[in-house]
């Protein structure tokens, strides 16, 4: 039971805070028309109903002296012709009253024994009048007061002697009629100013929320321009308010930043610069060793080679010494041969970027025991892509493939190679156990591959991204 | 504007109208309690035929004493004036009164005529006109303030400059009514004594048909002087104060027979006796002696036919004998 109240009262709970989030949320124009209208029909309200009550109040405490006035008043003239039994006269001071002042309902005499001598009804008194016991204390000369309910509202009756008694008593009927006409005609009135006040409120609404908002939206646009890039953007100043002091705060931030986006491009620009020349000149000072390693190196290691071959003056024959000497030198030649390919492919200068990186692929799939796919769709009849894109390209797919060796531990992967005549595009993928790529290409040096790859790729106004996550493999796409 | 913003807009708006007609409704509310009628009464339908007639409180078989005021003042006026004093004629004879009023002098004596009514108070013209006619009989005479007589005051307004009678040449003059001692009967001797006809003296006699009226409509400027009784006149003056200030008096008449209570000659004369010395002697008990407090009257004597004698010789003047 208990915990179904809980259930009950978070429900409440949260409905209450959806319903309030929803009323909160609503455009300014709303909120100000909300607080126009809540102002406009409560006050209307209020007003109506203390008006009503108080105005019924005063108009009622009127109408029972009245009512009493008017009863003295005509007794007073049926004295003279009621005691000398002028009943004509009597009647038509009754019918004179009645028409005189319309509120009056009817006019009953009676006499000391309730028997009807005089009324003003046309065709009989009616049965709910007749018989009605006057009051007990008939000693005032002012009238008393009894109220009946009626179809049309209260009917006052005022009963009062007439001569002491003498001849009987006058009863008086007045309609209230007149008082929930003038109650209904104000209410009419009081509705119609509160829906003129809640139109014009709502023209102010409008008024007020362009005043507000006209601003603000400048703002907003200016903001969303500068997100886009467009640091020139400003807000216009409309008003010298708490928010045109906003719109003139936001304009000097937006130049600062424009300021500093500006030192802040001219710097990325030199290193950008910088870096291109260090990887030209590292790769330039690549091909050179490689180069100087094959040529020279290489070639010296060769002649070696030769001369080891040869018998020398003295006629000593090749003894075990010179053939252990021999494959020592074959394999001195072949590790320069590797290293001077490793620093700078020559068969990526001669033959292009495909056959390089079938040869390396070729070359770790079989110094390792991962399985690496290769293929290359590219039209045949495209000429290569200039030397610096290959060079940067081959690169990164060989960072990839050395992290792949390194950290993906994993038997298989492949590396995709696509070319038209709009752009390139360079995949490499694993099957391995892959990282928390934003973390990787935004934390400290301790992924300086995936960094260098961006920058290569950046350089050639290309896109890099890596979809990796843990135990869900990695794939480095790089389209230029 | 978002569906959201007009959900919410229209929510606003009817929760806000809600509020408003639940206010309207309160203040109807509110009007409705005010009172807590006595009962419910439908003016529409359920009509009774026409004015039920009356049912007569006495007893058919009772014995009545029909008992006639004559308007010396407003019929309003005297009915609650001489209320108790009837009650006691009536428990004194132990019979049901009943009260006849009616607005001339005249039509008073009529009643008196035609047997209509057993008692009167009347005035003392129209006493010795039925006197002279059908035998009409005193029954008793008030005393007041030591006197058994009365006089005709010729009053004008305040600010008039009139003197005297003559004065009033084709003015509007008021009277309580044609056969009236004090009222009438002594301007008009007055007027004949010094060669003038009354009928046509004044531009306009109004007749007020009580003495009382006839006073008020001089302080009224109504008219431009009227002749009252001096009865009359003394208790108004105590009654409203400020009515002396309005009226001046410029002519007395001589003292005249106080207007008496009368009595038809059909009545038995052991009833008569009865009554007459029952208000003779009221005077002598404690509920008399308010009832005549109340009327301003020392007591009722005995009554004396020799003091009218002033009032037959104006009559023989005015209403000869045919």
């Amino acid at each position: 039971m208990q915990s179904q109240t809980v259930i009950f009262f978070n429900l409440v709970r949260r409905l209450v805070r959806q319903l309030f989030n929803r009323f909160v949320s609503v455009p300014i124009f709303v909120k100000i028309l909300g607080v126009g209208m809540i102002v406009v029909i409560l006050f209307g309200a209020i007003v109506l109903y203390r008006t009503r009550v108080s105005m019924a109040r005063t108009m009622y405490s009127m109408l029972e002296e009245e009512t009493n006035t008017l009863a003295l008043l005509i007794a007073t003239e049926l004295e003279r012709p009621l005691s000398i039994k002028d009943y004509l006269s009597a009647s038509m001071v009754l019918s004179t009253a009645k028409k005189v002042y319309p509120n009056i309902l009817y006019g009953i005499v009676e006499d000391n024994s309730i028997q009807v001598l005089l009324h003003t009804f046309e065709g009989g008194i009616p049965a709910d009048l007749v018989g009605v016991t006057p009051p007990e204390d008939t000693s005032d000369q002012r009238g008393s007061l009894a109220v009946f309910g009626g179809s049309g509202g209260f009917i006052f009756e005022s009963s009062i002697p007439i001569l002491q008694g003498e001849v009987g008593r006058l009863r008086i009927g007045v309609s209230d009629r007149f008082i929930r006409q003038e109650l209904s005609e104000l209410t009419w009135l009081l509705l119609f100013s509160t829906i003129l006040c809640a139109v014009l409120g709502c023209g102010l609404a409008l008024i007020l929320t362009y005043l507000i908002t006209r601003p603000i939206n400048s703002l907003l646009q200016a903001t969303h321009k500068i997100s886009a890039g467009d640091f020139a953007s400003r807000s216009q100043l409309f008003w010298n308010d708490e928010i045109g002091s906003l719109a003139v705060a936001f304009n000097q931030m937006a130049e600062n930043l424009e300021k500093f986006r500006s030192e802040v491009e001219e710097k990325e620009a030199t290193r950008q610069a910088l870096l291109e020349k260090i990887i030209f000149i590292q790769e330039e000072e690549r091909r050179r060793i490689a180069q100087d390693l094959h040529d020279q190196l290489g070639q010296s290691l060769s002649v070696m080679l030769l001369d080891i071959r040869q018998p020398d003056s003295n006629g000593n024959g090749f003894c075990e010494k010179h053939a252990m000497l021999e494959k020592r030198i074959a394999e001195l030649i072949d590790e320069v041969r590797q290293l001077a390919w490793g620093m700078h492919p020559a068969i990526l200068d001669d033959y292009g970027l495909d056959k390089a990186l079938e040869r390396y692929i070729a070359t770790i799939s079989k110094a390792t025991r991962i399985s690496i796919d290769y293929q290359c769709l590219c039209s045949p009849e495209l000429e290569r892509l200039p030397l610096r894109t290959e060079v940067a390209l081959y690169r990164i797919a060989q960072e990839a493939i050395t992290n792949i060796v390194r950290h993906a531990d994993t038997r298989h992967a492949s590396v995709m190679f696509m070319r038209n005549a709009l752009e390139s595009v360079l995949l490499i993928e694993d099957e391995g156990r892959g990282f928390e790529p934003a973390a990787a290409l935004h934390n400290d040096f301790t992924h300086m591959g995936l960094i260098g790859m961006n920058e290569r790729t950046s350089m050639l106004c290309g896109e890099f991204t890596v979809e990796s996550a843990p135990g869900m493999g990695t794939t480095i796409r790089v389209r230029i | 504007m978002s569906r959201s913003s007009v959900f919410i807009i229209v929510l606003t708006v009817s929760i806000l109208v809600g509020v408003y007609c639940i206010m309207d409704l309160f203040g109807q509310q509110a009007l409705n309690r005010l009172y807590s009628p006595r009962k419910w009464v439908n003016l529409e339908g359920g009509y009774k035929a026409g004015i039920q007639k009356k049912i007569t409180v006495s007893r058919p078989d009772e014995p009545q004493l029909r008992v006639a005021i004559a308007p010396i003042m407003s019929p309003e006026k005297s009915r609650p004036l001489y209320k108790d004093l009837i009650s006691y004629m009536g428990k004194v004879l132990d019979m049901t009164p009943t009260v006849q009023q009616r607005s001339s002098y005249a039509e008073i004596n009529d009643l008196l005529q035609y047997g209509d009514c057993d008692v009167a108070f009347v005035c003392s013209y129209p006493f010795v006109l039925g006197e002279r006619e059908y035998g009409l009989k005193l029954l008793v005479v008030p005393r007041v303030k030591g006197k058994t007589t009365m006089q005709s005051l010729i009053i004008v307004p305040a600010g008039s400059s009139t003197t005297s009678l003559t004065d009033l040449r084709g003015k509007r003059f008021a009277t309580c009514g044609i056969i009236s001692q004090t009222g009438w009967v002594y301007p008009a001797i007055w007027l004949m004594q010094h060669g003038e006809n009354p009928n046509t003296f004044f531009s306009e006699h109004v007749i007020c048909n009580s003495h009382d009226r006839a006073l008020w409509a001089v302080a009224q400027k109504l008219v431009d002087g009227g002749a009252v009784q001096s009865r009359v006149y003394e208790r108004e003056i105590q009654q409203d104060p400020g009515l002396a200030q309005k009226v001046r008096i410029i002519m007395q008449s001589p003292e005249y027979g106080i207007a008496p209570i009368v009595v038809h000659p059909h009545v038995a004369p052991a009833l008569q006796e009865k009554l007459r010395r029952a208000l003779v002697s009221m005077h002598e008990t404690p509920e008399g002696m308010k009832i005549l407090a109340g009327l301003g009257i020392d007591r009722y004597e005995f009554p004396d036919y020799a003091l009218y004698d002033s009032v037959r010789r104006c009559a023989a003047i005015c209403n000869p004998r045919p």
